[in-house]
């Protein structure tokens, strides 16, 4: 059967009629239980609109817990108040009908006059702009018309002055006016009077808006908890009905005492608070109403609004079956393809496995199996989920036939997919192949790491394992790393080795580097090749006839960066150093030629290859740091030394200059800007100084600068502030100007101008930071600190609506970019129609 | 009036030209993206509500041409 197809939905306002209609039982007492924990019969739990006990049944339908749907109830209100939703409607309502006759301030005939007057009042207002006014314009026009309107054209009443004061209070030239003389005004108002305030009178009638009944949800909607204790604890929404109810009743027996009006009032009042928070918790202008434990209750817009609400948390978002999460780890010998699941996963996941009259044997083999790879559920062709146990598995072997389905544990060389949130791009979820490992995280390469935004400082992610075989096939085509090493973005790789690996990578390819035979063997036996590359004369072999091992032998590249230069001949690196820029994040030409020549499986293979040959590369070398490698040469302390003076004494001639106003203004500042600018290009200097020291100083062996150098990690800069000294600290964008008077801490004398006293710090961290110094720091790090968390809020809140406003972009047969009403995007993609991840392209 | 040099060239575009390129790109002139009659670049070559502007965009990855149908405006 086709099913039936939502054409459209209307929300409308409930009529008393219909809540009376709808109700099952009038509800009277505001009280749960009795004494005896049974439900009170007209009370809140009346067990007429349904239960939520198992051992009980419905009294209106029968049924138990899980068959009864659950019936509403209403409670008659005794004096009618206004739904607070809705009183913006209701004070329009009031404002453009007469407060005697209750016609529209304006004649029919002047309704349909009023449009063309409206249309070329605009007109006239926008001059020769074109604008075409849609019905919600003209309305909105016409109640501003009608607002104004100071007498009715039909008795001639002046009108009054009306207020309303949010949420629910109205006031008629000062004087309050009551729920129950607003509807009875509204009631008032034709039919189509109501139409041509643009209402359909069949769905709301205007005092409709004013509530005479309340309708209350069925029990299932606000089940009770018991505790542990055998306490009874209420749903919210029982506990603010229960309220309602308690003063409804006080107001009825008052109105029947014939008490005095102001009591009545006040009752009334509280009735219309407590029904408004009813509603909505989070009314502008009215008390929040709170638990004893002082938590603020939960009520009906509470349950749908927001991130937590009904529909981000319950419907936009859902639980999701065949899923798991945990940490994950790195793992060098797994392909950036793979993903290490533990065994434990493993068991508790299932894929179908359709059976065939090819199969079955197999079928039968999964169905008898007692331990790890087995079935675990069997699904007849009816559909009938079965699970497979020690009882029932002989007669189901012989029940099984094609057709069937078999849902059976995780294996290796299944697909599963693959996510980190933040998920920001396409690449945030990828496909990896499964490979069952011993242990509890989830393992990944490291070269994949990168692609997800992911570190293993504890990270999680989840997985997810597609179940039909269209889900599957489609993850191995579109999701799978090896496919898509190039980025959307700008076509160069995002999958790239990092770190150790691009130091292992420098120290294999550098020009003094020779292994011997016993080495050369060692290294390439990790990588699987169990042959060695032509040796040297002395008998030696060269890093980079090893590294060349790992290239088809009808590959080339020429490559040239600045005064680097690297070039592979058939397959043989004869000459230059592969560094970051080739097979790293500075832009990866090899990967990228490789790539783009040798195919997805290639990479595949060479990513895992060439990291863990530049691995073995640095444990050979031993790549380590300690306390002696930032212990730096006496020159090196004493040009730290003249550095600094040198910028203290141009910082000083400058102000010198800057007091005999001889200090001239660059264009477009001041003098005093001029000066801060120049100030704090002289210390930039100290800066550039400082690290040309320390090339200077320093011996190329230094591990440090080694790893500065090849940008596996740190910067020269970084040396820099650890060993020489820690310059100038930054706040907003410029030195640290504000503290105390005339000062920055208390511990300098006002006035002082040496760059210290603003944030220029002489010592560094291996010396140790002075309190002054430290303080200077610590500022610094707060003021980053605090703009990039604002910078990541602002920046991802962006992204997620061009991500909505894009999403829906495609690229048509013709190459042409269009969205999803088929309007033209461009012409043709990216200018050129060429897929960034998929070819080589080229930017000049 | 001459262009400023950062301005990428417009052109008008024939009727049966922007007939072409409409049926090339298999896209409704309705569906294609606008230009106000009113903006500079239209007024500069006359174009009317209707006529499709041809404009020789310069991206990093070379160039090539985008069409504009004008609106009134
Ligand atoms: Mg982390
Ligand atoms: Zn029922
Ligand atoms: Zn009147």
């Amino acid at each position: 059967m086709q099913a039936e197809i939502i054409d459209h939905l209307r929300f409308t306002v409930i009529s008393p009629a219909m809540i009376k209609r709808m109700s099952v039982a009038k509800l009277i007492v505001p009280d749960t239980y009795n004494e005896d924990g049974y439900p009170i019969d007209g009370g809140l739990i009346d067990q007429r609109l349904g239960v939520i006990d198992p051992g009980l049944k419905c009294k209106t339908c029968g049924g138990r817990v899980k068959s009864c749907p659950g019936h509403f109830g209403h409670i008659d209100l005794v004096r009618p108040v206004i739904h607070s939703e809705f009183a913006k409607m209701i004070y329009l309502l009031l404002q453009s009908t007469c407060f005697t006759c209750h016609k529209l301030l304006i004649t029919q005939e002047q309704v349909q006059e009023i449009r063309p007057i409206i249309k070329k009042t605009i007109e006239a207002i926008e001059e020769d702009e074109h604008v075409q006014l849609g019905e919600e314009e003209i309305r909105e026009l016409l109640f501003k018309k009608l607002k104004s309107s100071k007498k009715c054209p039909h008795c001639g009443t002046a009108q009054r002055k009306l207020k309303l004061e949010r949420p629910t209070f109205f006031y008629m030239e000062g004087n309050k006016m009551k729920p129950d003389e607003i509807h009875d005004w509204l009631a008032k108002i034709s039919d189509d009077d109501v139409r041509s305030l643009g209402m359909d009178p069949e769905a709301a009638r205007p005092e409709w808006l004013v509530l005479t009944a309340l309708l209350v949800p069925p029990v299932n909607v606000r089940p009770s908890i018991t505790l542990e204790t055998g306490e009874r604890s209420e749903d919210d929404l029982t506990h603010k009905l229960v309220d309602i109810m308690r003063i409804n009743q006080r107001l009825e027996q008052d109105i029947d005492a014939g008490a005095p009006q102001i009591i009545i009032d006040d009752l009334w009042e509280l009735l219309q608070y407590h029904v408004t928070v009813y509603f909505n918790n989070e009314t502008p202008g009215v008390p929040v109403a709170r638990h004893r434990s002082t938590r603020p209750l939960k009520t009906l817009a509470q349950r749908l609004k927001g991130k937590e609400g009904r529909l981000r948390y319950n419907l936009s978002g859902k639980r999701v079956n065949f899923s798991a999460r945990t940490v994950i780890s790195s793992d060098s010998s797994l392909t950036i393809n793979q993903v290490g699941i533990p065994s434990k996963f493993a068991e508790g996941l299932t894929v179908p496995f359709y059976v065939t009259l090819w199969n079955i044997e197999k079928a039968k083999e999964l169905l008898q199996r007692q331990e790890y790879p087995m079935a675990v559920n069997l699904i007849t062709k009816e559909g009938i989920r079965k699970r497979i146990g020690e009882t029932n598995k002989e007669e189901l072997v012989k029940e099984v036939q094609p057709g069937y389905v078999l849902e059976r544990q995780l294996t290796d060389g299944d697909i599963v997919l693959m996510n980190r949130q933040p998920t920001l791009h396409r690449l945030s979820i990828m496909a990896h192949e499964v490979k069952v490992l011993p242990g509890r995280t989830m393992r990944i390469n490291s070269s994949a790491a990168y692609p997800y935004g992911a570190d293993f400082d504890g990270d999680e992610m989840n997985l997810h394992v597609p179940q039909s075989l269209e889900a599957q096939s489609e993850a191995r085509y579109l999701m799978q790393p090896k496919n898509l090493v190039l980025s959307a973005r700008d076509g160069r790789p995002i999958m790239f080795i990092e770190e150790d690996e691009i130091i292992g990578a420098y120290l294999l390819t550098k020009d003094d580097s020779y292994y011997s035979k016993e080495e050369a063997s060692m290294m390439l036996s990790t990588v699987g090749i169990y042959e060695l590359p032509k040796h040297e004369k002395n008998g030696t072999y060269s890093g980079r006839a090893i590294f060349s091992m790992l290239l088809p032998k009808t590959f080339n590249l020429d490559y040239k960066s600045g005064d680097q230069r690297v070039t592979i001949k058939n397959g043989e690196l004869t000459e230059g150093i592969i560094n970051e820029k080739l097979v790293g994040m500075g832009g990866g030409a090899l990967i990228l030629a490789l790539f783009t020549e040798c195919g997805a499986d290639f990479i595949e293979k060479f990513l895992l290859n060439i990291a863990k040959i530049s691995l073995r590369a640095a444990y050979k070398c031993g790549v380590t740091i300690g306390m002696s490698d930032y212990y730096l040469p006496d020159a090196v302390e004493k040009e730290s030394q003249q550095i600094i003076a040198q910028a203290d004494t141009k910082v000083h001639e400058l102000l010198k200059r800057y007091k005999e106003k001889k200090l001239e203004s660059l264009p477009g500042y001041t003098v005093k800007q001029t000066l801060e600018l120049e100030t704090m290009a002289e210390l930039e200097t100290a800066r550039t100084l400082a690290i040309k020291a320390l090339n200077k100083h320093v011996p190329p062996t230094n591990i440090i600068k080694i790893m500065a150098m090849v940008k596996a990690r740190g910067s020269i800069h970084n040396f820099v502030q650890t060993s020489m000294f820690l310059g100038q600290q930054a706040v907003r964008a410029g030195r640290p100007s504000r503290g105390f008077a005339g000062r920055i801490l208390p511990y300098f004398k006002k006035g002082d101008k040496r760059p210290e006293v603003k944030g220029f710090v002489h010592s560094s961290f291996f010396t140790g930071l002075s309190p002054a110094d430290f303080y200077m720091h610590a500022m610094g790090a707060r003021d980053s600190a605090m703009s990039k968390s604002l910078v990541t809020a602002v920046s991802g809140y962006l992204q997620r609506r061009l991500i909505n406003a894009l999403q829906d972009i495609y690229v048509d047969e013709n190459l042409a970019a269009k969205d999803a009403s088929g309007a033209l995007i461009q012409s043709i993609y990216g200018g050129d129609g060429k897929d960034p991840m998929k070819e080589k392209v080229k930017v000049k | 009036m001459e262009p400023l040099k950062l301005i990428p060239k417009h052109e008008v575009l024939s009727d049966s030209a922007a007939k072409a390129v409409a049926k090339k790109l298999n896209t409704p002139i309705d569906k294609f993206p606008k230009i106000l009659a009113s903006d500079v670049q239209a007024k500069l070559l006359n174009a009317k509500p209707g006529n499709m502007i041809a404009i020789s965009r310069h991206d990093p990855a070379g160039e090539y041409a985008y069409y504009r149908i004008v609106v009134p405006g």
